[in-house]
């Protein structure tokens, strides 16, 4: 480009990096540093430094590795789980059938919804006591559930309150993956005499494997971050079942007022974070492109 | 006055995103027009309207500019605002486990002066007791509460069950068969209102002469996990589970007594209120708060205090409004619009007095004032968040099935553990 | 937009796909349903048809409009006013913000536009969660807590926008700007008059994300403007009815109806553009 252009880009970019710069890194930065102070009490907001007792402090308590396990677990299963099921759901939106356009928008109404109101949807529907789902499964002569109140459901039942919202919103992100890919290619493989599974296994799904990746990492980065569903319904519990550790870094701040720990447990989180992002992007770099 | 505000800030933003002190002073300073008016905020989820017209007109210079939030909001908000030195809101509002707290970190200014002895000799002992940190006044106390044993009497007499007289306190073992003459199916004998609060759930250790907390403050192990404690929380826990006398999950207990779904419940004194204005299709008396057979009568006292941010740019008129929300006159206003239970004295012995209060439902005010007497007060120590928090955790998980002694060792073990950083 | 209308590609019996289809339409739907016909009953009447379960729980015999009386007198309209007018302004920003930042990136070289795009990548990726507790601090110490500004200008930095329009910019064939160059358009010119019709999609889609990212706000505003002349309606949401005792379900699910329809009147509609977006964006396969 002419030496012209010299300034324009930067005066079209000052915005941008000015205002990603001050909310996005500044916070960042601010909450590594906090994680190296902690509050002395004698002054009102005077802070003491105190190096790595923070970490030190994060890492003795058992608790701390509890949110850990149940990230750890939380995470295993919802990602795959979101991106295999959201991946049939395109799928099966996709069909030519009659009336696919009514189920569609249908299934896709999740979307919509903010989590909060999701959480309130779902928490009053899976009341042991008073609940929708419990009454339903009454009516059918079915055993009920205690659903969060057992520290064995609860984290199941967060997976699927969180997956009803992340399924339709990425099935949407692999829905326009499918709808562009070639009819030539489709027509192709059934002369070729494909079947439709050999034709998806062989054809579709490796075309869609940018989206995948795609996919799979923003939504691993949504719900290694989850923490509206703890603090909306269960405060972490039964017994530390549903302790996600980003409720867990909320609550060392605001409840117990130790904001050096919930920075550090933040910072570390992060780390943590970057690394098993990149881990994704390597081992499922897309195959072709 | 939305999109007048969109303008501006579109035009302030044009300027430099982040230059804060030009475009914040056009939204959050106060008038501008009466020079001579002092503005004043108070944060709190408390019925402000009930005394604030009350107090402008006697203080035409002040201006109180209350920000409504909920409940959660108010904690939170202090938490941050004031712990970072924030000079707003100037009117601090505290709930007495936390006046410890803010007590340590040096948040609230000190009003010895201003509430001398003879005032405080006004208020509930309890309560001035819970306001006082270190020797010194920091947060007088504006609401209080009590406790009362109700019950649908009703269902209890078809169930051959006699019930208590207004001065007659049963013991939980009273209120356990009882309950278990009357559950069926969906409906419950029994529960607390806070079913998994340490407020409320105070008098089943304490009413066995246990403390709750050790005297350094700070302290629980050995306390909450004390034989007394495991005992009163295994009956707590086989109510909910072996005896199934009492409803697990989130439960609104109001509706719950309403739909006769519960028949027997601990409320405060609101609760007179309100289920005089639902008009019932039964039944209902109050009677004294429950204790164990030979044991000691606990009424957890729950009240909203008031501070000074130690930052105000406006003690004096922040003093002033402590003053008159303290007062006799703002009792008998929030007393009288039904929102909270007086903390003077004075007030409480008019209540018993009072011939309007001899007929249920209202007979139950002066019992409930009676019980004013037994006001324990929540445990002093900085650390009340966390201990109520962790506690709270243990309870619901014994409703749903866990042991006492294992949940209580273990919450000794994490509050223990969070207590550290004040020692 | 492509369809992809083969017979012969994946199809599955009708049979078994309109099973699929009816029994996560009653997944989906159910709780939604059950909220929406609840909020046209009156509070004792929520609970009432739950248990013992019956179809009346979802669909009301005697429907009242008393919820959605209440909760405009608590206040509610004010919340929308308020989302709307802050979403409004967001969005108009994060345009302005994206198409030239977006631009900037795709049709020009410059030093440091590598490091400038790995930091708007990078900021992506960055969760809120994880800022949220330093951002709100700097709110306080900015002194705009309960401040507009505090709900606009955090939510500007969005580099998901960035990234939509930079990736659209990339694909506009360069003789195309070359041509108006030669006539002498300055660079803004060229923006308004050629780019920024041709980029109606991104508009659109850019727009929806960013005024559902504000009205489904909950947290942060929860957070930096809890204040009932601030509030925001999602907050409005989870506190509207709520009172110590007890709770006004049927407030709390009027005030949810109308909070869930506003997003589903835009992003249903405009299903198409969001996918084709998403398909220009580079993302698909």
């Amino acid at each position: 480009m002419s030496r012209r252009e010299g300034l324009t880009p930067y005066l079209f970019l000052l915005p941008a990096m000015l205002l990603i710069l001050v909310w996005r890194y500044i916070p960042i930065i601010a909450g590594l540093r906090e994680s190296f102070y902690s509050n002395a009490f004698s002054f009102t907001g005077a802070k003491e430094f105190v190096g790595w007792d923070n970490y030190r402090y994060l890492f003795d308590d058992p608790t701390y590795w509890e949110s850990v396990r149940v990230t750890l677990k939380f995470n295993a299963i919802v990602n795959v789980l979101q991106v295999a099921l959201s991946l049939g759901l395109a799928l099966l939106i996709n069909q030519k059938v009659r009336g696919i356009g009514f189920f569609r928008t249908l299934l896709l109404l999740p979307i919509a919804i903010s989590i909060n109101v999701a959480a309130l949807a779902w928490g009053l529907a899976l009341d042991p006591t008073y609940g929708l789902v419990n009454g339903i499964l009454e009516r059918l002569h079915l055993p009920t559930q205690p659903f969060l109140l057992s520290a064995d459901q609860a984290l199941w039942v967060l997976i699927g309150i969180v997956s009803w919202i992340g399924v339709p919103y990425w099935a949407l992100f692999f829905l326009a993956g499918l709808q562009n890919i070639p009819q030539e290619i489709h027509e192709a493989a059934r002369i070729d005499g494909a079947n439709p599974w050999q034709g998806f296994f062989h054809i579709t799904f490796p075309l869609l494997s940018r989206t995948t990746t795609f996919v799979l990492v923003a939504t691993t980065v949504a719900n290694f971050t989850m923490f509206a569903p703890p603090y909306l319904l269960t405060n972490g519990g039964p017994s530390g079942a549903t302790n996600l550790i980003m409720f867990d870094a909320w609550k060392r701040g605001f409840t117990y007022g130790d904001l050096g720990a919930s920075a550090a447990s933040i910072t570390v989180f992060l780390g943590v974070l970057i690394i098993v992002v990149a881990a994704e992007f390597l081992v499922f770099r897309p195959q072709h492109d | 006055m939305v999109s007048q505000m969109t303008r501006r800030s579109l035009v302030s933003k044009a300027g430099a995103v982040v230059a804060a002190g030009a475009v914040s002073s056009n939204f959050h300073a106060p008038a501008i027009l009466a020079q001579e008016k002092v503005t004043i905020s108070w944060l709190t989820d408390l019925p402000a309207d009930t005394i604030v017209p009350a107090f402008h007109e006697a203080n035409p210079d002040i201006e109180v500019k209350v920000e409504s939030v909920s409940f959660n909001e108010v904690f939170q908000q202090n938490q941050v605002r004031l712990g970072s030195g924030s000079e707003e809101p100037d009117v601090v509002s505290v709930d007495a486990p936390l006046v410890a707290s803010y007590g340590l970190r040096g948040w609230l200014e000190p009003l010895d002066d201003q509430f001398p002895d003879t005032s405080r000799a006004e208020w509930v002992d309890a309560l001035v007791e819970s306001g006082t940190y270190d020797g010194k006044l920091i947060a007088p106390p504006i609401w209080n509460s009590s406790q009362l044993f109700f019950y649908n009497e009703d269902v209890l007499v078809a169930a051959g069950v006699t019930p208590p007289g207004p001065e007659e306190r049963w013991t939980w073992t009273q209120v356990q068969e009882a309950a278990a003459a009357v559950t069926q199916d969906d409906v419950f004998g029994f529960q607390f209102e806070q079913y998994n609060r340490i407020y409320q759930l105070q008098p089943l250790p304490q009413g066995k002469g246990v403390p709750v907390i050790g005297d350094d403050g700070l302290t629980v192990e050995g306390i909450i996990n004390a034989p007394e404690w495991v005992e009163a929380f295994d009956w707590y826990q086989k109510m909910h589970n072996e005896w199934a006398l009492s409803p697990k999950g989130t439960l609104e207990i109001e509706d719950l007594f309403a739909n006769q779904k519960l028949i027997m419940c601990v409320r405060g004194p609101w609760a007179i209120t309100s289920l005089s204005q639902l008009d019932l299709p039964f039944a209902w008396k109050a009677a004294p708060h429950p204790i164990w057979e030979g044991g000691e009568i606990v009424v957890p006292t729950d009240s909203w205090h008031l501070g000074v941010n130690v930052n105000s740019q406006h003690k004096d008129a922040a003093i002033r409004f402590v003053q008159f929300a303290t007062s006799l006159e703002a009792g008998r206003l929030w007393y009288e619009a039904g929102d909270s239970w007086p903390m003077q004295k004075v007030l409480l012995q008019e209540i018993t007095d009072s011939p309007e209060n001899t007929e249920w439902p209202r007979l139950a005010y002066p019992i409930a004032a009676r019980e004013s007497e037994f006001a324990t007060p929540r445990p002093l120590t900085p650390g009340y968040n966390e201990y109520q928090d962790i506690l709270g955790s243990a309870f619901e998980n014994m409703r749903n099935g866990s042991g006492a002694q294992e949940e209580l060792d273990s919450a000794a073990e994490k509050i223990e553990r969070e207590m550290r950083k004040y020692l | 937009m492509h369809q992809s209308s083969e017979p012969a590609r994946f199809k599955l019996s009708q049979i078994w796909v309109y099973l699929a289809l009816i029994l996560l339409a009653i997944i989906v739907i159910l709780p939604l349903e059950w909220i929406f016909a609840s909020s046209f009953t009156n509070r004792e009447t929520v609970f009432k048809n739950v248990l013992p379960f019956t179809l009346k729980a979802l669909w009301p015999t005697e429907p009242t409009l008393s919820a959605y009386r209440a909760i405009f007198d608590e206040g509610f309209g004010r919340a929308i006013v308020n989302t709307l007018g802050v979403a409004i302004t967001t969005v108009i920003g994060c345009l302005v913000v994206g198409t030239t930042a977006g631009f900037a990136f795709a049709r020009f070289d410059f030093r440091f536009k590598g490091l400038l795009w790995t930091l708007v990548l990078l900021s992506l990726m960055v969760p809120y969660e994880a800022t949220v507790i330093p951002a709100y601090t700097m709110i306080n110490n900015l002194g705009w807590t309960n401040t507009w500004q505090a709900l606009i200008v955090p939510a500007l930095a969005n580099g998901t926008v960035i990234f939509l329009f930079r990736q659209f910019f990339a694909e506009i064939p360069q003789d195309f700007l070359d041509a108006a160059r030669l006539d002498g358009a300055t660079w803004p010119r060229v923006m308004t008059t050629i780019v920024l019709p041709l980029s109606l999609p991104v508009i659109v889609t850019s727009s929806v994300l960013v005024f559902l990212s504000q009205w489904n706000a909950f947290f942060w505003p929860m957070l930096v403007a809890p204040d009932p002349n601030f509030r925001m309606v999602q907050v409005a949401v989870s506190i509207i009815g709520v009172r110590q005792q007890l709770t006004y379900w049927d407030m709390l699910f009027a005030a949810s109806t109308i909070a869930a329809v506003v997003p589903l009147l835009l992003v249903l509609p405009l299903q198409k553009y969001y996918i084709s977006s998403i398909m220009g964006s580079g993302v698909k396969g």
